[in-house]
């Protein structure tokens, strides 16, 4: 009767001490790596506990990705595996690997700089472009933006590097302007005291900084006053809607006008063309 | 009549209280407590203005709680007051008090609290304390000094601190602005109304921090007042922690 040893030297899969070895080194890599991912969490959740988050994730997939890699040579060459050979074999994959893929490099070096820069944070609302939203992820490759209409946006950190990003709520505190025509012939002083009066009659308002009033320019249609006011960023949709209606109601109360573009018709009879020349 | 404290009512009675710009009613029925909340403060302080329904179960009542303002208060005076080296004055400032609506019931023996809302007594204007980069969110609120030696009566609505400012430096201190972290101040009942522990404020010059001192209520005490309610957050004098504070600020 034919033995276990000799069927597996029988089919060229070498000998039972070769698989003994294999499955060996296989069980401590998935016991070792499990464990890695649990000390890398344990680790982040302890040591870098004060750290942002973008850090955090960034710090334990270092741990993972270097821990695995310490981890594969160090079963390699316990059981027998001759590891110069592979790095040589993993020198030439790599070359080829990177050249393959440039973008994708480009973009974690890109997401390196942008995490180390610390502009943007997730929760934090920017606008990259035509785009607006909340800082859902930063990940090595890509940020991901979760828009207001609930979509998820993925912007690869290659084309953020080369864009200007506003984070619109980096500050505790903003200013929100609201610009406002008035007629040529109204009086600059009364507008003015009627916008300041609105501003400052919205709760949500901050008291200091004061809200601000400037005569921007005088447009065709009239004079273009801005109103500045400054609130506590959570308050943006109500600061803008309260101080909207502010001005409107403000500015019926004290019987002043607010200008729309103006388009001047005149009535009259069309004079006709001669009909001989 | 006092307002503070459990509302007590048996069913098919309710109750009517004005507290400044809050108005807040109270219906008992057999099964149930009706809390109606009122006023332009009820949405200032986060909550929708209407009726709330508790089962009355077992011991469930409402309490009324008189608490300082959630957040620091910049205090500035109608025109800015100069305090000369070594000058000490003393102001009677009163300040708008807050209402805590705490359900009381019981688990077993244990006596149960949930606060239910935390509304101001008026619609006071938030400002900002620092730089526009960083500084602290505080309500603004300006006083006409008043020396304690004056004797109105503190409403029902508001609240008295007795503060001192000594101006230790060398130089003419400009008082235009203080920033009071209320939050660390105990509330006493007394017969002319709610007062706080005392708050002191040794100023020391430009390049250095001014020192704050809070009362620690014991000379109230001794005085006949009683505890009403406690400090929202307690001031910490822990050396070793603002150390840590500091050593991170820096870092930061």
């Amino acid at each position: 009767m034919i033995s276990i040893s000799e069927a597996f030297e029988n089919l060229s899969l070498g000998s039972i001490a070769d698989w003994e070895r294999f499955f060996l080194g296989l069980a401590l890599f998935l016991i070792g790596f499990f464990l890695l991912r649990i000390l890398a969490r344990l680790f982040v959740r302890s040591i870098a506990r004060g750290f942002r988050d973008q850090s955090r994730e960034l710090l334990r997939k270092a741990i993972v990705y270097i821990g695995t890699l310490l981890l594969l040579v160090s079963i390699l060459n316990a059981t027998g595996v001759s590891v110069a050979g592979l790095l040589g074999a993993a020198g030439v994959v790599g070359i080829a690997i990177g050249i393959a893929s440039q973008t994708s490099l480009s973009n974690i070096i890109s997401g390196l700089f942008l995490v180390s820069e610390r502009f943007v944070e997730i929760g934090d609302v920017v606008r990259v472009g035509e785009h607006t939203g909340i800082v859902y992820a930063i990940d090595l490759l890509s940020i991901k933006i979760r828009s207001f209409d609930n979509q998820l946006l993925r912007i690869p950190n290659q084309s953020l590097i080369e864009q200007t990003i506003t984070n619109i709520t980096r500050f505790p505190i903003r200013r929100l302007e609201f610009l406002v025509t008035v007629p040529h012939r109204q009086s600059l002083e009364a507008s003015m005291e009627a916008l300041r009066e609105a501003g400052n009659q919205c709760q949500l308002v901050m008291e200091e900084p004061e809200p601000i009033v400037i005569v921007r320019e005088q447009t065709p249609n009239g004079w273009l006053i801005m109103l500045g006011v400054w609130f506590e960023r959570q308050n943006f949709v109500s600061v803008r809607n309260a101080v909207s209606i502010g001005v409107q109601d403000v500015f019926a109360r004290r019987g002043l006008k607010i200008q729309s573009a103006l388009v001047q018709v005149e009535q009259g009879e069309i004079s006709k063309a001669p009909r001989n020349l | 009549m006092s307002v503070w404290g459990i509302v007590e009512l048996e069913p098919g009675e309710e109750r009517a209280i004005s507290i400044g710009e809050l108005d807040l009613q109270f219906r008992r029925t057999a099964e149930e407590w009706r809390l109606g909340l009122f006023g332009n403060p009820v949405t200032a302080g986060g909550a929708v203005p209407g009726w709330r329904s508790i089962p009355a179960l077992g011991n469930t009542r409402p309490n009324l709680v008189p608490a300082t303002p959630d957040l620091p208060v910049v205090l500035k005076p109608a025109n800015p007051i100069a305090l000369v080296p070594g000058a000490t004055v003393h102001y009677k400032l009163t300040l708008p008090i807050w209402i805590k609506l705490i359900v009381t019931g019981k688990r077993g023996r244990e006596v149960t609290t949930e606060t239910l809302a935390d509304l101001p007594s008026h619609l006071i204007k938030r400002t900002w304390f620092g730089t526009v980069e960083a500084g602290e969110v505080a309500y603004g609120w300006r006083f006409s000094p008043q020396t304690d030696h004056a004797n109105r009566a503190v409403r029902r609505d508001e609240f008295s601190v007795p503060l001192t400012i000594k101006n230790r430096s060398d130089a003419v201190l400009w008082f235009e602005r203080l920033m009071l972290r209320v939050v660390h101040l105990d509330l006493y009942q007394a017969d002319g109304g709610i007062v706080s522990n005392s708050v002191t404020v040794n100023y020391k010059g430009l390049e250095q921090y001014s020192q704050i001192t809070w009362g620690d209520g014991r000379s109230m005490i001794k005085s006949g007042f009683h505890k009403i309610s406690g400090c929202r957050e307690v001031a910490s004098n822990d050396i070793i922690r603002k150390s840590f504070i500091w050593l991170r600020d820096l870092t930061a």
